[in-house]
């Protein structure tokens, strides 16, 4: 398998081997020292996500490597009306790996047309965020040492919600049944269901996360108020997606969150075995760690 | 049989053109030569109930430029005609991608807002539907 110089836009970038791959190396990268020593990360976030950010920047500076990059684009030539493909042309320059964060739609796949070094997306707008994908993936084989056979909930936006799209997308490449608990109007969109149709794969949807409960893996995402028409209807929606302390006690899933939360989980959960968010963020890095490591061939 | 349109020395021929889609063709296929072009409009035909031909004179167009025809064309088929004699045919077929068929339809999509990028769609050929190759949007 050869994943030397590619790129990293989208999460069908990857065959179900080669995501396999990439979390087997994740299993030993620790105990490789310093392998990326002499090697730059930069990282151009348009818009922040620190948490993203923070992520890339500690699995390259414990691969031994560096990383340079700008997380504010008014101090940028970006303001002036530099293109994107110029920025990556001009930033290949500078460094060996790119991790870009941008609001548009699709803008990873143009850095990615237009530079030699590897692009990682780490976040294009609505479209993709693969790596939070491969993380989820990987947190939930090493929770629950298998990531086929699994009754997967759901929970939140499931609309605009691209991490919620994508992790179906990704755990639909195995035997895998869903539950979908959203408010009537952030429900899944047809073309998202389209997807899973055309996979058989089965799936459910419900209104309230009460009825979400018996399920393997409980994965808990933001409302946002914005989203909502009427703010009405806001109000009477949205205590039916949070995970309190009552219904907490009701699952043994495995609770997941991309993080930051809101309200979705009460914090009386935290403490519980199954509350698997905190090291989800753990798992990022160690997966982002391998990612960089193949991406400039360091590892195989 | 009565002769439709004017027959070209050399050039290429693209005959079973849905009716009224052959100005839809020229376009596809950025059509800016300063050459002669023939072009007949709802013809009878066998094969359809009417047709559009386009006859390019003196244009030499390569199987991979004309395919991408066949998302309005489907059945279209290809004469190169050399000293009045047909070198090549083919039927056109549809290519993994096209360029600037359409714009994105989604107005967050980053080809609306790089204004240096041609669109790019990939023929989805399970579903018969077309995917901004930046944003991944369906187009209808
Ligand atoms: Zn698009």
């Amino acid at each position: 398998m050869n994943f030397r110089n590619r790129n990293f836009v989208s999460l069908h970038d990857f065959s179900k081997e080669e995501i396999e791959h990439v979390f087997k190396t994740a299993d030993s990268i620790h105990e490789k020292k310093d392998i990326c020593a002499g090697k730059i990360l930069a990282t151009l976030f348009y818009e922040p996500s620190t948490r993203t950010r923070l992520s890339f920047e500690s699995a390259m500076h414990r691969l031994g490597g560096n990383v340079i990059g700008f997380t504010d684009i008014a101090t940028t030539s970006v303001k002036k009306g530099e293109t994107i493909a110029d920025t990556g042309r001009s930033v290949e320059c500078y460094s060996d790996i790119i991790v870009l964060r941008h609001p548009d739609d699709g803008a990873a796949k143009i850095m990615a047309d237009y530079t030699k070094v590897p692009i990682i997306n780490g976040g294009d707008g609505s479209h993709q965020h693969p790596t939070q994908t491969l993380l989820d993936m990987y947190t939930i084989r090493q929770e629950l040492g298998k990531l086929k056979g699994l009754k997967i909930g759901i929970c939140g936006d499931l609309k605009y919600g691209r991490t919620a799209h994508s992790l179906a997308e990704g755990l639909s490449l195995y035997n895998n049944e869903f539950i979908f608990a959203s408010p009537e109007e952030l429900k899944l969109p047809d073309y998202a269901k389209r997807k899973l149709d055309e996979k058989n794969i089965k799936y459910e949807e419900k209104r309230e996360l009460k009825d979400t409960l018996d399920v393997d893996v409980l994965y808990m995402t933001r409302i946002q108020k914005e989203r909502f028409h009427d703010p009405i209807e806001y109000e009477r929606v949205k205590n039916n997606t949070i995970l309190t302390k009552e219904l907490g006690q009701k699952t043994n899933a495995l609770i997941m969150h991309p993080l930051p939360r809101v309200n979705e989980i009460a914090y009386e959960i935290d403490e519980k075995q199954n509350a698997a968010y905190f090291r989800q963020m753990k798992y990022g890095v160690t997966v982002r760690m391998a990612l960089i490591s193949l991406l400039l061939g360091v590892v195989e | 049989m009565m002769r439709m349109v004017e027959n070209i020395k050399q050039g290429t021929v693209i005959d079973h053109i849905p009716s009224g889609k052959a100005l839809d063709c020229l376009d596809l296929l950025c059509y800016n030569n300063k050459t002669r072009l023939f072009m007949a409009v709802n013809v009878p035909s066998n094969k359809m109930i009417s047709k559009d031909i386009l006859k390019l004179e003196n244009v030499f167009l390569s199987e991979d430029e004309i395919n991408k025809i066949a998302i309005i064309a489907p059945i279209a088929t290809v004469s190169i005609i050399e000293n009045e004699k047909i070198v090549k045919k083919f039927k056109v077929e549809l290519p993994n991608q096209i360029k600037n068929f359409q714009k994105c339809v989604n107005p967050k999509c980053v080809t609306n807002t790089e204004h240096y990028l041609q669109p790019l769609h990939n023929v989805n050929k399970k579903r018969n539907a077309l995917e901004c190759a930046y944003c991944e949007r369906t187009l209808h």
